[in-house]
């Protein structure tokens, strides 16, 4: 009878240990996991932040080479004109003739880079619309067929959302048209019930061996960075000579 | 009483000796005031046991009734402060129980004429004292704080009490059953005796480990 109470609160004792330790496992895990959303969270804002940042900085250099450095090199232009026409030492001529064209080049380069800078064509401009240039842009070169498709004629998308869409397509293109050698991309976008967006990518190139590929390349690991600054599903499929597929979706939030 | 058993019980004095001696170390650490108590607590434990031990060659006093009427008392009375008033900041709670188990020395007239159960004022101590424990546990187990468990002093307490009090209950109440069969007194025995080292030692650690501002 003793040991039977004894046992029994032994059997308790170690029951209770058990219980101890599995809860404070639970426990862990529950915070771990907190810690790993509340770090992915704070990875996505800064990176959104970062990419804001490098707009803004952009549109200012180039607002800043258009007002200052554009205005000087106008005003140079104008003083070469002036001498050109008043031609007091006519043996320089040609050299100021020359220093003039040069002055216009620069100020043209300058101009075409200020207006680079400061477009601000990924806020005004329909994703569509991006897409379509840049499709209509990589087809003038003719090394490679792009052909786009999308089933809707508006979508609503912030600044970051867009620039990652038309980033990562850029990669894409470049990456496909650099290495892969293909004949025709495929870019499909789509919207649906469940799915904000679906981005979906395709050439017919060579491929490469995602588990055999060195380099795990800078343009791979940008373009899945990018996507989980938005919170997007990422894959890429690749298989060798048969071409390489990428598929991006953003669920939507309910 | 075999040598080893003479052995733990010589070393169990000192053992709380020590945990009386670092819970002084620790003492202005503590920023919370009841670990001060139980630093007093500790103190007291030791005095009252070095006085049991040699006390009676400075006076004449009737061991069994101090240890009876002050020492167990005073230690069933602390914990049920230690654990109902301060760590699950129940007071009345600690009321309750403390009202319960000094009623409980007035049923000494009951149980006089059979000694069956050894001390009844003693089990029922244990078993409030395992109501607490328990609670203490769920309390602990179902907090966010189980994470660090480790820093938790009442964790360390929580433990020593268990071992101690609670694994040493069947004993205490069933004492004269036991007695009869010596090989399970003499193991059980010696589990009391080891079990009460294990304890004060996890007091000492309690104060050296457990965070100082809990």
């Amino acid at each position: 009878m003793i040991m039977i109470l004894f046992n029994l609160f032994f059997v308790m004792f170690v029951v209770a240990v058990v219980i101890y330790i599995w809860k404070y496992k639970q426990r862990k895990r529950e915070h771990d996991t907190e810690i790993k959303k509340k770090n992915e969270t704070h990875q996505r804002e800064l990176l959104a932040t970062q990419l804001e940042i490098q707009q803004a900085t952009m549109q200012q250099i180039g607002r800043e080479l258009h007002d200052n450095i554009g205005q000087k090199l106008t005003l140079v232009s104008l003083y070469t004109q002036q001498l050109l026409y008043e031609n007091k030492v006519a043996e320089v001529s040609e050299r100021i003739d020359q220093v003039s064209q040069i002055i216009n080049q620069s100020l043209q380069d300058l101009r075409s880079l200020s207006k680079t800078l400061t477009d601000d064509n990924i806020n005004q401009k329909e994703i569509v619309t991006l897409i379509q240039e840049e499709v209509d842009n990589t087809n003038d070169f003719k090394s490679c067929k792009v052909s786009f498709d999308h089933n809707f004629k508006q979508l609503d998308l912030d600044f970051v959302q867009k620039n990652v869409l038309l980033r990562i397509t850029q990669e894409f293109i470049q990456n496909s048209i650099k290495h892969a050698q293909c004949e025709n991309i495929f870019i499909t976008l789509t919207t649906s019930e469940e799915a904000l967006w679906e981005l979906n990518i395709r050439d017919d190139g060579k491929g490469f061996d995602r588990s055999n590929s060195t380099s795990n390349g800078i343009g791979l690991t940008n373009m899945k960075n990018r996507a989980a600054i938005i919170g997007a599903e990422f894959s890429l499929e690749s298989e060798e000579n048969k071409g390489t597929t990428l598929n991006i979706i953003l669920k939507r939030s309910t | 009483m075999n040598d080893f058993q003479r052995f733990i019980q010589e070393s169990l004095i000192w053992v709380e000796g020590l945990a009386a001696l670092i819970s002084l170390l620790y003492f202005n650490k503590s920023k919370e005031r009841y670990w001060k108590y139980f630093s007093f607590y500790l103190i007291i434990m030791f005095l009252s046991e070095v006085f049991g031990k040699w006390g009676d060659q400075l006076m004449d006093y009737n061991k069994p009734k101090f240890f009876n009427y002050f020492v167990i008392p005073l230690e069933f009375l602390f914990f049920f402060w230690l654990y109902a008033a301060k760590s699950l900041k129940r007071p009345k709670l600690f009321y309750i129980l403390s009202t319960i188990y000094i009623l409980s020395f007035s049923s000494e007239y009951f149980f006089a004429g059979r000694k069956i159960i050894f001390s009844f004022n003693y089990t029922l101590g244990c078993l409030m004292l395992m109501i607490l424990v328990i609670m203490e546990y769920y309390k602990q187990v179902n907090s966010s704080d189980i994470l660090n468990f480790h820093k938790n002093k009442m964790f360390y307490i929580n433990l020593g009490i268990t071992l101690f009090y609670i694994g040493t209950l069947p004993f205490w109440t069933f004492y004269k059953f036991i007695i009869e069969y010596r090989d399970v007194y003499d193991i059980y025995y010696s589990y009391f005796l080891i079990s009460g080292i294990i304890m004060y030692l996890l007091f000492s650690i309690s104060f050296i480990w457990g965070r100082q501002s809990s």
